[in-house]
């Protein structure tokens, strides 16, 4: 599987998003459920996913579904 | 838990001010080295020397914007209280209706312990229940934590 993949399994179980999204759209505060407990859950779900703990700075700019792949390519490589 | 009696800037520098000299506790506050201004601060206090225990808070401002903000300073909080001050269990008390804290504290792993009855009064001088929580302090999990 791909990170995208998995950054999107991630997203999928922490904000309850549906397959087809149009995922540009998975935006911090712009996408309903990705509030400020939804960020907790979907760090939660991406530190399990990839077996780490994210960086304090990694958590913060963790705005946007690109941005967490970007964010999430990083670890994976380690 | 409290409410303030005046949120002028003299009554809050005298209120920081308390809360450093919290025997064994600590007070820091969140601010951006982009933005600057303050976006919250932690606490921890009272503390008890001897059992290594203390009362844990967070506070952030509506207006942060960040994501995520509440749950660093959550994570900053606990690895402080346990690296910095050496306590083994942080307590916390929220009132039954603040779902966003009660929330925060289970993700961040409190457990609760029991309500406490008609604990708090409010501004209004209504009486609210108030919900026990806990943390077991563990220094091996916080070595990689620094916020």
């Amino acid at each position: 599987m791909s990170v995208q993949d998995r950054v999107f399994a991630a997203f999928r179980e922490a904000l309850d998003v549906e397959d087809g999204i149009d995922r540009s759209r998975l935006v911090y505060r712009d996408y309903a459920e990705w509030t400020s407990i939804g960020h907790m859950t979907l760090v939660a779900a991406l530190e399990t996913e990839f077996d780490t703990m994210l960086d304090t700075n990694d958590i913060l700019a963790m705005s946007s579904f690109d941005k967490a792949v970007e964010i999430m390519t990083r670890y994976a490589a380690n | 838990m409290a409410i303030p009696d005046a949120t002028d800037d003299g009554a809050v520098e005298q209120w920081i001010h308390r809360r450093l000299q919290e025997p064994g506790g600590l007070f820091r506050v969140i601010a951006s080295s982009e933005t600057d201004p303050a976006m919250g601060f932690i606490q921890v206090g009272p503390v008890n020397r001897r059992n290594r225990t203390g009362y844990g808070a967070i506070a952030v401002s509506k207006n942060a914007r960040l994501p995520g903000i509440g749950q660093i300073a959550m994570r900053e909080l606990m690895r402080a209280a346990c690296r910095d001050l050496g306590l083994r269990k942080l307590m916390a008390e929220i009132r039954v209706d603040n779902f966003t804290a009660i929330q925060l504290n289970l993700m961040a792993g409190y457990r609760i312990v029991g309500t406490l009855a008609a604990h708090f009064t409010d501004a209004r001088g209504k009486q609210h229940d108030v919900l026990l929580f806990e943390r077991l302090l563990d220094p091996g999990e916080f070595q990689a934590a620094r916020a």
